[in-house]
């Protein structure tokens, strides 16, 4: 069967998520891809698992409930490549 | 639109936000309600410009962990009793249970949508306990 490669833009264009956010995921290896030249290429089956992971099929147990206060937002804020 | 202005922005938004969750948390019961729950819509709205301004410059989110619930101070709990009407206390905690949601997820934009939608809702209640402060004050002195 047929398994194209799909780029981070692509991705994010289909997700409505930034470029950086998809850069994010593969260097934490939430989503598994290759190296072509500079960028990233992706199949469609990874991307298709990680979307079924993150989309409720197995979701990761969820933590208890946790104050508003405890989580600095700012500590989550992902930095494009070049600003880092 | 810059990278760097954006988190400039999102550190100030976020001081005031954890400012505001601060103060109803160590508020005494009761007193200036009104005035932290307009504080808490002043946060909330700087939230959502920092966060939509961050989407714009091409910034990404790491989404937070995912929990049952992100609670907001007791102050702002259906345990503490809050004044104000019930339906825009019941609009406040399914904004509350979006804003864990667009916290676990991708999109700046969500969180910053999710933001603005709290922030209209905790100034609609601030004038309402606003309104029902001033009714009680003029009850008293009529007596």
């Amino acid at each position: 069967m047929e398994d194209p490669f799909v780029t981070v833009p692509e991705i994010a264009a289909e997700l409505g998520v930034t470029e950086v956010s998809v850069r994010a995921w593969i260097r934490q290896g939430r989503l598994r891809a290759i190296k072509a030249g500079r960028s990233y290429r992706v199949r469609r089956s990874d991307l298709d698992r990680m979307t079924r992971v993150n989309g409720g099929e197995h979701p990761p147990e969820p933590s208890g409930p946790v104050s508003l206060e405890s989580e600095p937002l700012i500590d989550q804020v992902l930095l494009p490549p070049d600003e880092r | 639109m810059s990278a760097e202005r954006a988190i400039t922005q999102l550190r100030a938004a976020e001081g005031r936000w954890t400012s505001a969750l601060r103060e109803h948390r160590l508020a005494p019961p009761d007193a200036d309600f009104s005035r932290r729950l307009r504080d808490f819509a002043d946060a909330c709205e700087q939230q959502q410009a920092g966060f939509s301004y961050a989407a714009q410059a091409g910034l990404g989110w790491n989404p937070l962990p995912p929990a049952t619930a992100r609670r907001p101070p007791h102050e702002l709990t259906p345990e503490s009793g809050r004044r104000g009407p019930q339906e825009l206390w019941k609009q406040f905690d399914e904004t509350i249970d979006q804003l864990n949601v667009a916290l676990q997820g991708v999109s700046l934009q969500a969180i910053a949508r999710v933001f603005g939608e709290l922030s209209e809702i905790a100034r609609q209640l601030s004038v309402a306990v606003a309104e029902e402060d001033a009714a009680a004050s003029r009850a008293r002195r009529a007596v």
